[in-house]
């Protein structure tokens, strides 16, 4: 095939290289510099000295967050939550999005249903009422409190949903005539086609689930059951809100302003939370792959 | 005709119980907490209890929000920083899934996808302090760079007019990657013998593209355009608190910051939920608009 | 069949209803701590913890069970119990506190620096009224608290009646100083200005010149603002407008003028010559042009990177931001009073007294007076007793372990360190100060010279520090000016307030870029005041009354 392209072809596919080459150096640039800042000393990188490689190199940033038991906790806790959350999130996806994937003709109320749940995007009363359902749950300082608000992600059930929608209807009505029922047709037929935009939403559930820290802070009353997030929110102090927070201890101020994390500190945290998705991710990439076989389908 | 209902009701039957777990799930904590909207309507003191004796003010706290000198500039600052990062937050996403879709070694592929991906996890406080850096007028690359070229210098963050151009850049380059992972995933749910058929046809690569892979994909860039409009009032907090300025306010000031500027004296819950409401409101009605108009003009209904 | 959808939905429906209404209404209630009396049964008390990246737990200690836990246990037989603990470095503990009080689950005992919060709860009816334990129960040590910062205790008190026990502060470091990097001012050959004239021609002398020594001239700046322009922070213009009678301070500077009416230090008619100096010095690029980009922590990168050496500041400009300097190059910024103006007196503007912290009591807890026989305990273990207690704990931010301390920063003891570093002793110090007094030596004689508290300390307590310009100079000159603004604020002022904010810092702005011209301040004053100012000005006099 290859030997066969045209000559305006092949140009194409070298600019067309070399331009997301450029555009995939210009989104890891900054990575490199942060990653570069979290094992530099905290003076070079207040003086801007920093770009693409460490100056002074040190561990100090990493081993002052990792260093209490408190982060390891932390640690265990957003795991958890992230292995039972994501499964709780793709069954609910799965069993939400099957049926109003059908048409009002297999299914008549469920224009009722998607805008049941599309309307739950639109309107968030905020902090206090969310805390309140909450607590009036039962669920504070229990690790349920980050898994049972968020368990329906609406927009990935939406995107699961029209993929669903978009196959071909053949698929399905060759499996009614062979006699499934719909709990069949969902296990035997539509999942296994479905696996891109699982692994999609999948991976979304995955990062929502590790990098949520505003749940972790407000449901949970000791510190011990915060999840990783809120930890390091705690741990490293951004000088801006920081010094936004204590006007009032102006006093006392001078005392904190010595607590005002280094550049670096925020670095490593930032670095921390995104080591297991880019872990992730490339594991789940092997699934975008996948696709239809229409050979499998019997006329 | 009764054993036909009966039939059909047994038919949906399994529909209804798969659906019974999220929808009471949503029922208890989004709707529970939605009605928690009241305090838009009420002078919300907090020490009052949440179901105490707040008091009832009806529509004034919208009527303060509204009255407010400079908030049709704010509102229309939102709506266009909105707007264009929505429009951008389409085109380039689908742009780029095209383009790597083209890239015929796996393993480039995938580096290239992941590489992409990073910038969405940066915080903007982070990103900020780089902008910051980046965009400075006597010293940041970019401007060396364009002086090299003879152009003059961009105060992009401190010149009003320049401001919401680079939030909306900025924040598009910093989501395609995330935002391609959807269009990616569609794109493998397109039949390959259409492609085949097309090559048969003599169909050269971007005959293909526009008859086959854009319509293959087109109800999920009309899904995402669609339930982007639920943002059209978001113009993006954490991103321009960090990097705005009162030199830009004028074009640079949004619904969030305004109403954050608002709370910062005291805990406004009513005055911000009220704005929240609004928000929600407005996303509410161009949702519902778009969803008819994508049912009028291509039979699709988005969900 | 559409009714059997329904009748298949409802039941869900309504059991949902239920269980969420039902929740709501059974009123959690679990902060009473009241099973114990006098007798020999221990009483518990909950409380609010508030964290943040500075505390510390040493040993073994967490936050149920900690030194200061078994010391009030053991001294007092009070069990203390967390009911939440938050971070009070960022918004969180803000949040979680409000979400708390409006689920009605209030601990028998936390803090707030939120004004509002308290004045709510206070007006609401859900704070105990602490007088009465305090008149019955407090030391005699405790009670001179009372007497020394009197304006903090009246803060606290509504109508007579104690709400809370408040932060035990006196402002009066909230001056500003201006900081000028020592290697510049070599190699300028330049002395530290006492003019505004002078500090005008410094300002060129760095801008044009080249005082960093690298051989380049003018890839310094002369005079660094941040974009804030007024909050009290490093690169403000407070100092600057100070030189021209404006007491400014961040955004609500209320105060009686010379004739006793009540105004507001950005209405002032000399703001106007201050923005007029600023926005010619701008002009002529003394001031880093950029400087609407960048708040204080940008301009730390710029300081650390040696490209500022002159700027107003506050006091602690040794802890922050210009500790990076010294670490980087060795290179001492320090703070000198700020430059005057002929023709003017000058006016340092500070907060009240009476907004600070506030440790609150609940209503319904059942022992209010064991808040105060723990503030005993407290006032008697870190200020009273031995140095080993002292260091156990107070030291290494030990104090928030207790649920009330007394909240007293550092700065407070200037004045007695300054007689103690005459005197050449720490003997006669307040167990409090004593650190700071051997911080500040060690820093001097070299033993502590890597140091960071060393360093910090020694910037604002030695004879060449910043506070004590404000006790020899600012203070005898009668230059400091209070604002009258406490814990009551007028409705007309928090409804207006960020529209008002919003229109000074971009007036302010405009004419110092000269987008605008100075006399668009006049109009700007017109417009302050129609736009709710003159109302808030109004409010204020009657609800602060002149003495």
């Amino acid at each position: 095939m290859r030997s066969m392209d045209s000559l305006p072809r092949k140009i194409f596919l070298v600019c067309n290289t070399v331009f997301l080459l450029v555009a995939a150096l210009v989104c890891i640039a900054p990575f490199i510099n942060l990653l570069a800042v979290s094992f530099s000393d905290k003076v070079a990188v207040a003086a801007g000295e920093v770009t693409f490689f460490p100056v002074g190199f040190t561990l100090v940033s990493y081993e002052f967050i990792t260093n209490t038991s408190k982060f390891f906790v932390s640690l265990m806790i957003s795991i958890k939550r992230t292995l039972i959350g994501v499964p709780f999130n793709l069954l609910l996806i799965i069993l939400t999005a099957y049926p109003l994937s059908k048409s009002r003709r297999d299914f008549s109320a469920r224009s009722i249903f998607s805008w049941f749940f599309v309307v739950t995007i639109l309107f968030n009363a905020g902090l206090i009422p969310t805390y309140m359902v909450v607590r009036n749950t039962g669920l504070i300082d229990s690790i349920w409190a980050l898994i049972l608000p968020g368990a329906v992600p609406v927009f990935s059930m939406l995107v699961v949903m029209n993929f669903m929608r978009s196959l071909p209807k053949e698929l399905l009505e060759a499996a009614y005539i062979d006699g499934a029922g719909h709990v069949q047709t969902l296990l035997r037929v539509v999942l296994p086609v479905s696996a891109p935009t699982i692994a999609t939403v999948t991976l979304f559930a995955f990062v929502d689930h590790w990098n949520s820290w505003f749940d972790g802070m407000i449901y949970m009353n000791r510190i011990e059951n915060y999840p990783l997030q809120t930890y390091l929110q705690t741990v490293v102090v951004n000088p801006e809100e920081f010094i936004r927070n204590n006007t009032d201890l102006s006093g006392n101020l001078s005392k904190y302003l010595s607590m005002v994390s280094a550049r670096t500190t925020g670095a490593a945290q930032m670095f921390l939370a995104m080591v297991p998705i880019l872990l992730v991710y490339p594991y789940l990439q092997k699934y975008f792959t996948t696709g239809l076989v229409m050979g499998s389908v019997k006329e | 005709m009764f054993a036909a209902r009966k039939d059909k009701m047994l038919r949906e039957l399994p529909l209804y119980i798969m659906l019974i777990p999220a929808v009471v799930l949503v029922f208890i904590y989004s709707y529970g907490a939605m009605a928690g909207v009241v305090i838009a309507f009420q002078k919300f003191i907090p020490a009052k209890g949440m179901f105490g004796d707040q008091q009832w003010v009806g529509w004034k706290n919208f009527q303060t929000l509204f009255s407010m000198p400079n908030i049709w500039p704010v509102i229309r600052n939102t709506v266009v920083i909105a707007f264009f990062k929505l429009i951008g937050g389409v085109i380039v996403p689908v742009t780029f899934a095209l383009l790597l879709n083209e890239i015929r070694n796996l393993f480039t592929k995938r580096i290239f996808q992941t590489m992409v991906y990073l910038p969405h996890f940066l915080s903007w406080v982070i990103l900020s302090g780089i902008l910051i850096n980046l965009l400075s007028p006597s010293e940041g690359l970019v401007n060396i760079f364009m002086t090299k070229l003879g152009i003059e210098p961009i105060f992009f963050l401190g010149n009003a007019n320049a401001f919401p151009a680079t939030m909306i850049v900025t924040d598009i380059w910093k989501n395609f990657g995330f935002g391609s992972v959807i269009y990616l995933a569609a794109l493998t749910s397109i039949d390959p013998s259409l492609y085949e058929a097309a090559v048969i046809d003599g169909a050269n690569r971007w005959r293909q593209t526009w008859h086959i892979t854009l319509p293959g994909i087109s109800a999920f860039v009309v899904l995402m355009t669609v339930l982007g409009l639920a943002n059209i009032l978001n113009g993006g907090f954490d991103q321009i608190y960090n990097m705005y300025s009162p030199v830009v306010y004028s074009t640079g000031d949004i619904l969030d910051t305004f109403v954050f500027r608002l709370g910062i004296e005291q805990a406004q819950y009513s005055l911000s939920t009220a704005a929240g409401l609004f928000k929600s409101g407005v996303s509410l009605v161009f949702i519902v608009v778009s969803y008819y108009l994508a049912d009028k003009f291509t039979g699709y209904r988005v969900f | 069949m559409k009714n059997r959808v329904i009748t298949r939905v409802l039941p869900l429906v309504i059991l949902a209803i239920i269980m969420v209404f039902s929740a709501a209404c059974s009123g959690n209630n679990n902060s009473n701590g009241s099973d114990g009396d006098s007798g020999g049964k221990p009483i518990t008390l909950s409380w609010a913890v508030q964290t943040a990246a500075a505390s510390k737990l040493l040993e073994d200690d967490t936050w149920e069970n900690n030194r200061w836990s078994r010391l009030i246990k053991e001294r007092l037989n009070i069990d203390l119990k967390v009911a939440f603990s938050a971070d009070s470095s960022t918004d969180a503990y803000k949040n979680k506190l409000n979400a708390i009080i409006a689920s009605g689950d209030l601990p028998d005992i936390f803090k707030t620096q939120d004004a509002n919060v308290f004045l709510q709860l206070a007006q609401n009816g859900q704070l105990a009224d602490l007088s009465g334990v305090f008149d019955k129960y407090a030391s005699d040590a405790v009670k001179e608290y009372r007497e020394r910062f009197a304006d903090a205790f009246a803060g606290a008190s509504i109508d007579g009646k104690l709400y809370a026990i408040p932060a035990m502060n006196d402002n009066f470091h909230q001056a500003p100083f201006l900081w000028i990097r020592e290697d510049w001012l070599k190699n300028t050959n330049s002395k530290p200005p006492t003019t505004i004239e002078e500090m005008v021609a410094l300002a060129e002398k760095f801008a044009t010149g080249d005082p960093d020594g690298n051989g380049v001239n003018g890839d310094t700046f002369g005079l660094a603002i941040n974009k804030d322009l007024v909050n009290q922070n490093h690169g403000s213009i407070l100092g600057l407008v100070a030189a021209f009678g404006v007491p400014g301070h961040g955004q609500n500077m209320f105060y009686r003028d010379d004739k006793g009416n009540m105004t507001f230090s950005w209405i002032q008619p000399n703001v106007k010559a201050a923005l007029s100096l600023l926005a010619d010095m701008y002009n002529k690029g003394l001031i880093n042009k950029e400087f609407t980009a960048k708040n204080e922590s940008a301009l730390v990168e710029d300081i650390t990177s040696g490209k500022i050496g002159m700027a107003y500041g506050s006091n602690w400009g040794t802890w922050y931001p210009y500790n990076n300097v010294y670490k980087k190059d060795g290179v001492i910024v320090h703070p000198y009073p700020i430059p005057t103006k002929s023709g003017y007196d000058y006016k340092v503007g500070i907060q009240s007294n009476a907004v600070g912290q506030m440790t609150m009591v609940s209503k319904d807890y059942k022992h209010p007076e064991a808040v105060i026989q723990i503030l005993n305990l407290y006032d008697e273990v870190v200020n009273n007793s031995t140095k080993e207690d002292y260091q156990r704990y107070w030291a290494d931010e030990q104090y928030r372990l207790s649920p009330i301390y007394i909240d007293q920063p550092g700065e407070v003891y200037a004045a007695d360190l300054q007689k103690a570093f005459a005197k050449g002793s720490s003997e006669d110090l307040p167990p409090a100060a004593k650190p700071l007094y051997d911080y500040t030596v060690g820093f001097e004689d070299g033993s502590l010279a890597k140091d960071d508290n060393a360093f910090g300390t020694w910037g604002q307590m030695s004879k060449s520090g910043s506070l004590p310009i404000v006790l020899n100079k600012y203070i005898p000159d009668n230059a400091i000016v209070q604002s009258i603004l406490g814990i009551e604020r007028p409705e007309v002022w928090l409804t207006n307030v960020a529209s008002l904010d919003t229109l000074m810092i971009t007036t302010f702005t405009d004419i110092i870029m000269g987008t605008k011209s100075v006399d668009s301040f006049d109009s700007f004053v017109q417009q302050w005041l129609k736009a709710g100012g003159q109302e808030t000005l109004d409010e204020l006099d009657k609800m602060y009354p002149a003495k």
